[in-house]
């Protein structure tokens, strides 16, 4: 699958495309020697990509698990156990010979095969005496990965359709995948209860990883939490039937991944019958420290009205230090990025949970409903550096900033007169922009969710919406489309500027309201194109600040600078602002419809249980949005750090599907 | 029973916990990647080095400016060609300026440095250093040398004296230490291991860059260029010690040209065409290496010209035949606002882009083609400069500019230099009025100044040499050139004159590296494409808009252009037709 701006991603292909094209003009794609048909500009016909290019997966995977258990004494026991998981998974990417963008074709093979192990041996003891309750543990616990595979890749190919290596005629060098971690742990809790109404937890954990420089890749984290159903000795009444307080510290360590810590060379290509060698553009890093998560919560459970409403709230506050993350760098180091521990980011919030059975006889109706609310903020980060940038498109960056919601987005933005904020355009009537500004966050306000369960004698029926308030999403695709002219927002001004330059043969001083021997030109009023509308002139004060042109009173010129449309649209490279939306969102998530088989016609079958057949379907409906037709509110280049762009992103999927479940 | 089984069940809990708990041996082991390489020969570096030099000077930025501002290209689109930027576009450059080519290459030297069974290798790694920094220093001005490559976090950006002053004696050193019998390069991509080919690259580039920058810093270019010109052995003397660099047939070495325009079969518009006023001094001077150089139109244009009777030397009659050999001018078909000019007068009127001249496909669109780095010809203009400059030199100003025309020739395999060293303009002392250009503004005629001679003559040598020639243009501003009248419009000019120096790339240096950033650009007075460098002369940029009235379409460059008579074109060829 193809992202982004890849010449391969049908998405992208469309974004080049111009609207009056039809199936006539893209079908067929290809010619009889079966090359693709090249087109004017920089399209790509998304058909030769959808039938042309293939790819595929396939993982076997193997599992097993191997537990003993010793009961040593009363209320002492061993449990030793050993999980293994093995991945093979064969994966194959294929381009066709003869794409305009490729002629020679691509066929490339991956086969990776994964271990993950785990040895643990858990001694228990339990004791219970007085009103005292006593459950403890102490453990050891090893973890094993391990991945071998291989990436190669033919770069042209022999013949069409045929989809092997063998096909290759030149290859690039083969790329080795291994990717190995160990981590041996030592941990211990004690869970203590008085009366079975109050509680307290405490527990305890070293880590020794593989991963980390031999001097710091140990770390401990312990944790202690109390709790209290206070339910037990309050008086009983028929308001809250069960409650719980709760109330923790905990800390979390965290190691890395593979080959983190040194440097080393890989092969660039083969030139002159040479196989060259380049340093590995990312800078690992010998002093490399574990992360550690340090959090507080406190938590509410109840139980309400003899169970018939559930109400839950948690209060969390937590700071992750030392983040590992790989920043980007000044390439002038001879680095492109390189990792670091970053400094402090913190992270609190709410959750709260409220559940209600509104009927409960034959017809049930239950509710449940999600709300929550985090907001991050970026405490400090490493090396007393201000601001690390995490990702950045089109001239927009992501970046963690100290004293800012992790996040921010950065880019051009139209400038504006310091004291009436009258945005400024250049004399040729395009705008005017300043760099480096504050264009939003990708982090919602808050979050939530709704579902509804009905069920009805073997019928059951549920709906789930999500709802995600405020983020911000910048959209690469609309630049792209703007740029291309194929969007609606193109087309204010584009018949006044024909009528302007071609008809009339007006020049751009013209359009601008100076006549040819300037004078001020007579049809001023006329509109002749597209223009920035309430915009004035920018010049410079006498401190050198850019500031909207004013009239001898003192009053501001409002610019009349008729534009081209097109360099209008272009100036969306330089004013990126316009295309950040709003990217909060109401979805309709999830629909089960389902019907669970009568005892009568179960207990026909033997050996057979319960059976239920139920058809779900995901991402059925957008009902609120503030982006653009054709952006999900959801879309993004990464699924790592560094949200708020999208870029030729895939319409959302809708699916639906069936569920059998038969239980023995 | 019982005893045996609870034995087991004892013997295999103890293994398992065993088993689960080892030390933390074995950990560096597992945390190494054994398929990536942990050392690398300066042989493995090196050719990486020399490709991603190649791809990065010779072909992208030759392609995005370098030959637009060297006047080489005509009418090419994008953002660098039409004297603005893109900002991921600088980005992209100086990564790998500094990622792929300068931390590799300066490996080489931080590894093999004290090993004294890799000096001659380290020197190599030190000439190439000081030819990439040369580029770089010449093209944004003060750029990061010292703390470059260091892996840290903040690089401040050095002086362009500091620059120069540290290139120049590292490639005196270079020159002077290589040792022609010691180590050798293996492998080596541009001189195949011959050491004493590496010292003449040395002491030339020594040269050339101390020429380049004799206007900014004459002391500093005077001391490096007189050391390097009293050693003439070690000086390119013939067209086989020209230095190059080669693309490859195999695909990933494909030449930018051969992977861009001719396997995708690129379209017309974004092909490149040379430019008009190249062509022009080329038909002017009826110079043989045109048909080497350029690739005759696909769509000639079909002229009507006077030409004397065959026989004649007065009665004059008129002829019709088609000129293959036009270039366009910078910005395509645009002129200024404010110029009333008939577009009919304009023979180049409404002609479709494939019409013009590209450059020689056998030459310049291959996937192996060559870069030159210093060619022999380049050399004996720089000699002949450097002696009008007093710094040295056995052979006088004169004889080097007839020997830099002869290997210029022989370079290119063409005949008649002879002849063409004697025509009016050419010869040493004479003065040609030449042919007016497009515009009727600038012309091909060529002073009887050394200066005005030896640069046009380099200039037509050096094609492709986008980045020298824009150099030599800055410091001397003597090449009769039009400005680019459609610049982007982004940049709020209506006409934009020859860039200074591209600007520093906002997003990386200014994200990343802003606090050393916002320094340089103090100490250089702006970052624009205008914020002269100190190696610049200065220069009052040409006012179009102001010279209105003197400007006409003038069709000089289809005018005579086998010669002016009948007999000319009966010598060459063609078929004409009388009217």
């Amino acid at each position: 699958m193809y992202r982004n701006g890849s010449q391969r991603n049908p998405a992208n292909n469309y974004m080049y495309m111009t609207p009056n094209m039809s199936s006539e003009n893209l079908f067929p794609y290809k010619d009889e020697n079966n090359n693709a048909f090249n087109y004017e500009g920089d399209f790509n016909n998304p058909y030769w990509n959808l039938f042309e290019n293939s790819n595929q997966d396939v993982t076997n995977r193997v599992v097993a698990n191997l537990t003993f258990n010793w009961i040593i004494l009363k209320g002492l026991n061993l449990k030793t156990r050993i999980n293994s998981a093995i991945n093979k998974v064969e994966r194959f990417e294929f381009n066709n010979m003869g794409a305009s963008y490729d002629p020679d074709g691509l066929y490339r093979e991956i086969s990776t095969s994964v271990r993950n192990s785990n040895y643990e041996a858990i001694l228990n003891y339990t004791k219970k005496f007085n009103d005292f309750s006593i459950v403890s543990l102490l453990g050891v616990n090893r973890f094993d990965l391990r991945r071998s595979g291989t990436r190669q890749t033919a770069i042209s190919l022999l013949q069409r359709d045929i989809k092997s290596l063998s096909n290759g005629d030149e290859f690039a060098p083969v790329i080795y995948l291994p990717n190995n971690k160990t981590i041996n742990s030592i941990f211990s809790s004690i869970s203590a209860g008085y009366k079975d109404t109050y509680f307290l937890d405490i527990t305890g954990r070293n880590d020794w990883s593989s991963t980390l420089p031999s001097f710091s890749n140990s770390y401990f984290y312990p944790s202690i939490g109390a709790t209290t159903i206070f339910t037990k000795f309050i008086p009983r009444n028929d308001i809250i039937t069960f409650g719980k307080v709760r109330a923790s510290f905990a800390q979390v360590g965290s190691d890395t991944s593979f080959d983190r810590v040194i440097n080393a060379y890989v092969e660039g290509g083969n030139y002159n019958n040479t196989t060259w060698l380049q340093l590995q553009s990312q800078r690992k890093n010998l002093e490399l420290k574990p992360e550690l998560t340090s959090s507080t919560e406190i938590g509410i459970e109840t139980k309400l009205f003899n169970n018939k409403i559930s109400f839950d709230a948690t209060f969390y506050r937590s700071s992750t230090n030392n983040q590992i993350i790989p920043v980007q760098v000044t390439p002038t180091s001879g680095f492109i990025s390189k990792f670091i521990n970053a400094g402090e980011v913190q992270n609190e919030g709410i959750e709260l949970f409220l559940s209600a059975k509104i009927f409960d006889n034959k017809f049930k109706w239950q509710t449940d409903v999600n709300w929550s609310k985090n907001e991050s903020s970026v405490v400090s980060l490493a090396d007393s550096v201000d601001r690390l940038l995490i990702r950045n498109f089109f001239n927009v960056g992501v970046y963690a900033e100290k004293g800012q919601p992790f996040g921010n987005l950065r880019g051009n933005v139209q400038a504006t007169d310091p004291e009436t904020g009258t945005p400024l355009v250049l004399r040729n009537g395009r705008v005017r922009f300043e760099s480096d500004q504050l264009l939003g966050n990708a982090q919602a306000d808050w979050i939530g969710s709704i579902r509804n369960s009905f069920s009805y004698k073997g019928f059951s029926f549920n709906f789930l919406i999500d709802v995600k308030m405020g983020g911000d999403l910048f959209s690469g695709t609309m630049i792209k489309s703007v740029n291309h002219g194929i969007h609606a927002e193109t087309l204010p001004g584009r018949e006044e500027f024909l009528l302007s330059s071609i008809i009339l043969g007006e020049t751009n001083n013209e359009r601008e309201g100076i006549g040819l021997f300037g004078n001020d030109y007579a049809d001023s009023n006329r509109a002749k194109g597209a223009i920035y509308e309430g915009a004035a002139l920018g010049v410079e004060d006498a401190n050198g600040n850019w500031v909207a042109e004013r009239d001898v009173n003192g009053n501001i010129v409002y610019s009349e600078r008729w534009l081209n449309p097109q360099l209008k649209g272009f100036d969306g490279l330089q004013d990126q602002s316009r295309y950040v939306y709003d990217a909060s969102f109401v979805k309709l998530r999830e629909v089960v419809i389902g019907y669970t088989f009568q005892r009568r016609i179960i207990n026909k079958m033997k050996k057979v249980k319960n059976i239920k057949l139920s058809i779900v379907g995901r991402d059925l409906w957008t009902i609120y949005r503030n982006t653009p037709q054709g952006i999900d509110p959801e879309a993004g280049t990464t699924s790592g750090n560094g949200q708020g762009l999208e870029f030729a992103s895939f319409l959302p999927t809708r699916s639906i599907g069936v569920n059998l479940k038969l239980r023995f | 029973m019982k005893l045996k089984i609870q034995k087991h069940k004892i013997k295999a809990a103890v293994l398992i916990i065993l088993f689960s708990f080892s030390c933390t041996n074995k950990f560096e082991e597992i945390n190494t990647n054994e398929f990536i390489f942990s050392e690398a020969s300066p042989e493995e570096l090196f050719s990486g080095v020399v490709i991603n030099t190649l791809d990065l000077v010779g072909g992208t930025l030759n392609d995005q400016f370098y030959n637009t501002y060297a006047s080489y290209y005509g009418g090419k689109g994008g953002q660098f060609n039409r004297s603005f930027y893109t900002e991921s576009g600088l980005d992209g450059f100086w990564k790998r300026f500094y990622v792929n080519i300068l931390k590799n290459n300066q490996d080489i030297i931080d590894n093999y440095e004290n090993d004294p069974a890799y000096t001659n290798r380290v020197y190599i790694a030190k000439i190439w250093k000081s030819y990439v920094y040369s580029i770089l220093v010449s093209t944004f001005g003060p750029v990061p040398y010292e703390n470059a490559s260091k892996g840290l976090n903040s690089v401040k950006y050095d002086s362009e004296e500091f620059i120069y002053t540290n290139i120049l004696e590292e490639l005196k050193e270079a020159t002077n230490n290589i040792d022609v019998s010691g180590d050798i390069l293996e492998q080596d991509p541009i001189f195949s291991g011959d050491n004493s080919k590496w010292k003449k690259f040395a002491n030339t580039l020594r040269l050339k860059i101390a020429l380049r920058i004799s206007v900014g810093f004459p002391s500093l270019a005077a001391q490096h260029g007189s050391e390097a010109i009293a050693d003439e052995n070690n000086l390119v003397s013939s067209n086989s010690e020209n230095v190059t660099m080669k693309w490859g047939t195999e695909q990933e070495n494909w030449s930018f040209n051969y992977s861009r325009y001719v396997n995708i079969q690129a379209n017309n518009d974004v092909i490149p065409y040379l430019n008009f006023y190249f062509i022009l001094n080329f038909k002017t001077y009826k110079d043989p290496r045109l048909i080497a150089i350029a690739e005759p139109s696909s769509d000639p244009i079909t002229i009507r010209d006077e030409v004397f009777k065959s026989g004649s030397s007065t009665e004059k009659i008129t002829v019709e035949y088609d000129i293959p050999y036009f270039g366009r001018p910078l910005g395509g078909s645009a002129v200024v606002e404010g110029w009333d000019l008939d577009a009919n007068k304009n023979l180049l009127n409404g002609l479709p882009n494939r019409s013009y001249s590209q450059p020689k496909r056998d030459l310049f669109m291959t996937p192996d083609m060559t870069y030159n780095i210093i060619t022999y010809a380049e050399t004996n203009f720089i000699k002949a400069e450097a002696k009008l400059l007093e710094w040295g030199g056995t052979k006088s100003a004169e004889q080097y500019y007839y020997d830099g025309i002869d290997a210029s020739f022989q370079q290119y395999g063409s005949t008649g230099n002879a002849e063409y060293k004697n025509r009016d303009g050419i010869k040493w002392g004479t003065v040609s009025i030449g042919d007016k250009g497009l515009f009727g503004l600038v012309t091909s005629g060529i002073s009887s100044e050394p200066l005005d001679k030896i640069v046009r003559q380099r200039w037509l040598a050096s094609y492709n040499q986008g980045h020298d020639m824009w150099c030599v243009q800055k410091r001397t501003r003597i090449l009769p050139l039009i400005d680019q009248f459609a610049p982007d419009g982004s940049s709020d000019l209506v006409y934009a004159p020859l860039s200074e120096r591209m600007i520093y790339p906002p997003l990386s240096e200014g994200g990343l590296n802003n606090e050393a950033l916002q320094e340089a650009i103090n100490a250089l007075g702006g970052n624009t494409l205008y914020t002269p460098l100190k190696m610049n002369k200065e220069y009052t940029p040409i006012k179009w808009e102001t010279l209105s009235d003197i400007v006409e379409f003038t069709q000089d460059f289809a005018k005579n252009f086998y010669g002016d008579s009948e007999d000319d074109l009966i010598d060459a060829g063609i078929t004409y037709k009388i009217i």
